[in-house]
C-alpha cells in the first residue's frame, strides 16, 4: 500500500477514494481550476442546454482521476498504461458509482455507472501500450493556453499542435494523495492537461473526449510528489471527416498518449429578421392587430416563429425560461427590424400568461415549452422522462389554453405535435407518447372552452438543437415548416 | 472470412462498446434493441469495425444500413473486394 505523501484537506473532505460520488457545481469548479478546462459543456448549465447532451456534463477525465485515487488507495497500484473510453455523459449531480474488476495478465477494469449505465470505462495494463509509444513531437513549437475554448474548424483540424506549459496547482496532491504516490504528481497533472487540450485547443469549443490511450515513459523528470512546470506537446495526426473524429498525439510530463475526440455539432442558428425579410416570406402588415404569446421563443422552432410573427406585424410576447441571453438576442434582433417584442421569463407551471404589458389580451398562443428530448435511457421506457415530457407538452399547455379561454377573448392556440409519433427514433418513445396524448388533449380544448381554436400539426423533424445528432440526419429548416403554419393561425386575424 | 467469422468477430466489439460481455448480435439486431446504441456509439462502432476489419465504409452506406445483418454483408462484401 502506497503511503500518503500529504495530508487531505482540513477545510474539505470529498471522497474521492470513495466508491460512490456525485460531482456538484464545486467539485466542477475545482477541476476546472486544475485543469484549466472551462468548456461551457462542464461549467455553463444554459450554455449545455442548447447541445445535443442538453445539461451540463462531468469531465471525463475528473471520472478517470477519481476511478485511479479510489484504486490507489485501495489496493497496491502500479501501471504502466491506461485506456479510458468516455461512452456517455456523467452529468452534473448525477449519482455515480464505480466497480472495480480484475482482468488477464494484471489488468485491472474500473467502470464508472450511473443511472444502470456504463459511462466510462478504465482499463490499467501492466505492461506498455505499443500504440502510445513515446510521442515524437520534438519540432512543435511553444504556445499559450487560451484563456476560452478555441473555435477549431474542420479545415484546421489537420494543422493543430503546440506545447504548452501545464499548470502548477499543489491542490491536486492533496486531493489525489494517492494517485500522485502511485505514479507521480506531475502526471497527474498531465492527465488533468489533457482535459483541457481537448476542451480548450482541439478540437475546442465543440469537443467530445472520447477515448485516451496512454502510457507512463521513464524516467519522470521531476520530483514525483510535487508538481513541477512541465510542458506537454501535442499534435494532430489524423482527421476523419465522416465521422468529425480527431486523433491526437500527445507527450511530455512524464506521459505519452494518443487522445480521440469528436467534433461534435454546433448549436443551430436561426436565420435572422433580416434573412425573413429578404426573403419577403411575409408582409410587413399581414399579423397587424395579433398579439402572440410564443412560449418557448428564445430559440428553436419558438425564436423563428417569434421573428416570423414580428416581421409580419404581429405583437409578440416571447417566453424564456433559463436562457435570458437568447431571448434578448432574438428580441433585439426583432426590434432592429422595426418590429414589437415583449420578453418574460416563463417556467411551466408559472402563472399563465395572459396579456401584454398594457394589458392587451393575447389572441394567438404558440407553445413550444420543451425538456431536453434527446437523453441517456436505461430501458425501452422509463416512466419518469413520460412525466416530465407530459408536464410540458399536456399540462403546461392546459393550462395555458384554460386561461386564454377564461379571459373573455377570442384565442387561436397551435400546438406542435411531432411525426415522431408515426415512427418514434430510438430513444424518443416517452417523447412521442407525450406529444400523441398532448394530441388528444388540445383536440379536446379547442371543443371544449369557449372562444379557443386549436391547430395541431404533426412538425417533421426539423432543424433545432434538439435534433442535433453526431449523425447525418435529415432535417427540414424551421423557417420552411413553420411559415405555412403562422399563416394558417393567423388567417383569420 | 465468412459471415459466421464477421459475427463472432464483431461481437466482441459490441460487447466492448456497450460494455456488456454477454451481449449477443443477430442478423436482425437493431439500435433499438441494444441500450446505448445512440448516434456516439453508433460512430464509434463504426470506426472499431473500420479499424477491426481493415475496411473503409462510405458516408452514405453507413446511413442506409438498418440492422446488424445488412453491416455484416457490407463487411464481407468489402473484404471479398480487398482479395
Amino acid at each position: 500500500m502506497p503511503s500518503n505523501p500529504v495530508s487531505p484537506p482540513d477545510d474539505d473532505t470529498w471522497p474521492y477514494a470513495s466508491q460512490t460520488l456525485t460531482f456538484d457545481w464545486p467539485a466542477q469548479e475545482r477541476f476546472a481550476r486544475w485543469s484549466g478546462d472551462r468548456n461551457p459543456i462542464h461549467m455553463d448549465a444554459v450554455y449545455a442546454r442548447r447541445t445535443q447532451v442538453g445539461a451540463p456534463v462531468v469531465h471525463g477525465i475528473h471520472l478517470v482521476l477519481w476511478a485511479l485515487e479510489h484504486l490507489a488507495a485501495t489496493q497496491p497500484f502500479t501501471v504502466h498504461s491506461l485506456t479510458a473510453k468516455f461512452k456517455a455523459p456523467a452529468f452534473v449531480g448525477e449519482h455515480l458509482d464505480l466497480e472495480v474488476g480484475a482482468g488477464a495478465a494484471g489488468k485491472r477494469r474500473i467502470r464508472v455507472q450511473g443511472g444502470g449505465r456504463t459511462l466510462a470505462v478504465i482499463q490499467l495494463n501492466a505492461d506498455v501500450s505499443p500504440s502510445a509509444e513515446v510521442a515524437v513531437l520534438a519540432a512543435v513549437l511553444p504556445g499559450q493556453w487560451p484563456e476560452t475554448p478555441r473555435l477549431v474548424t474542420q479545415e484546421q483540424m489537420t494543422t493543430q499542435e503546440s506545447r504548452f506549459e501545464l499548470l502548477e496547482d499543489p491542490a491536486l496532491m492533496r486531493w489525489f494523495p494517492h494517485l500522485c504516490t502511485a505514479i507521480g504528481a506531475t502526471r497527474v497533472a498531465a492527465l488533468a492537461g489533457l482535459s483541457r487540450l481537448v476542451g480548450m485547443i482541439c478540437p475546442g469549443l465543440y469537443s467530445v473526449f472520447n477515448d485516451v490511450e496512454l502510457a507512463v515513459v521513464e524516467p519522470l523528470p521531476f520530483d514525483p510528489t510535487q508538481t513541477a512546470s512541465a510542458p506537454l506537446t501535442f499534435r494532430a495526426i489524423s482527421y476523419d471527416e465522416r465521422f468529425r473524429l480527431v486523433r491526437l498525439q500527445v507527450g511530455g510530463a512524464g506521459i505519452a498518449a494518443l487522445l480521440g475526440a469528436y467534433l461534435r455539432p454546433s448549436p443551430v442558428q436561426q436565420p435572422d429578421c433580416a434573412a425573413i425579410q429578404q426573403r419577403a416570406v411575409v408582409s410587413t402588415r399581414q399579423f397587424v392587430g395579433a398579439t402572440a404569446l410564443v412560449v418557448g421563443g428564445s430559440r428553436g422552432l419558438g425564436e423563428v416563429t417569434a421573428k416570423l410573427l414580428a416581421m409580419g406585424g404581429a405583437r409578440v410576447i416571447l417566453t424564456y425560461a433559463v436562457g435570458q441571453q437568447d431571448a434578448d438576442r432574438v428580441a433585439e434582433d426583432i426590434r432592429r427590424h422595426g418590429g414589437d417584442c415583449e420578453i418574460r421569463q416563463y417556467r411551466i407551471g408559472d402563472a399563465p400568461i395572459v396579456a401584454a404589458q398594457d394589458g392587451t389580451a393575447v389572441t394567438h398562443l404558440y407553445h413550444f415549452a420543451t425538456p431536453a428530448i434527446q437523453g441517456r435511457r436505461e430501458t425501452l421506457f422509463q416512466a419518469d422522462v413520460l412525466t416530465d415530457f407530459n408536464r410540458f407538452y399536456c399540462d403546461d399547455f392546459h393550462r395555458c389554453c384554460e386561461a386564454l379561454s377564461a379571459h373573455g377573448h377570442p384565442v387561436r392556440a397551435f400546438y406542435p405535435s411531432s411525426v415522431a409519433i408515426e415512427d418514434p427514433p430510438v430513444g424518443w418513445v416517452e417523447y412521442a407518447m407525450s406529444k400523441a396524448a398532448g394530441e388528444v388533449l388540445a383536440v379536446e380544448l379547442g371543443r371544449r372552452l369557449p372562444r379557443l381554436q386549436v391547430l395541431v400539426h404533426r412538425l417533421p423533424r426539423t432543424e433545432t438543437d434538439q435534433t442535433l445528432s453526431m449523425r447525418q440526419a435529415t432535417a427540414m429548416p424551421a423557417l420552411d415548416v413553420m411559415l405555412p403554419l403562422v399563416q394558417q393561425m393567423q388567417a383569420t386575424v | 472470412m465468412t459471415e459466421a467469422q464477421i459475427y463472432e468477430k464483431l461481437t466482441v466489439l459490441f460487447q466492448d462498446i456497450f460494455d456488456d460481455d454477454h451481449l449477443t448480435i443477430h442478423a436482425d439486431t437493431t439500435a433499438g434493441d441494444v441500450a446505448g446504441w445512440d448516434s456516439f456509439n453508433h460512430i464509434n462502432l463504426i470506426v472499431s469495425a473500420e479499424a477491426a476489419f481493415g475496411i473503409k465504409i462510405q458516408s452514405a452506406e453507413i446511413e442506409e444500413l438498418q440492422n446488424v445483418g445488412q453491416f455484416v454483408k457490407l463487411i464481407h462484401h468489402r473484404l471479398a473486394a480487398k482479395g
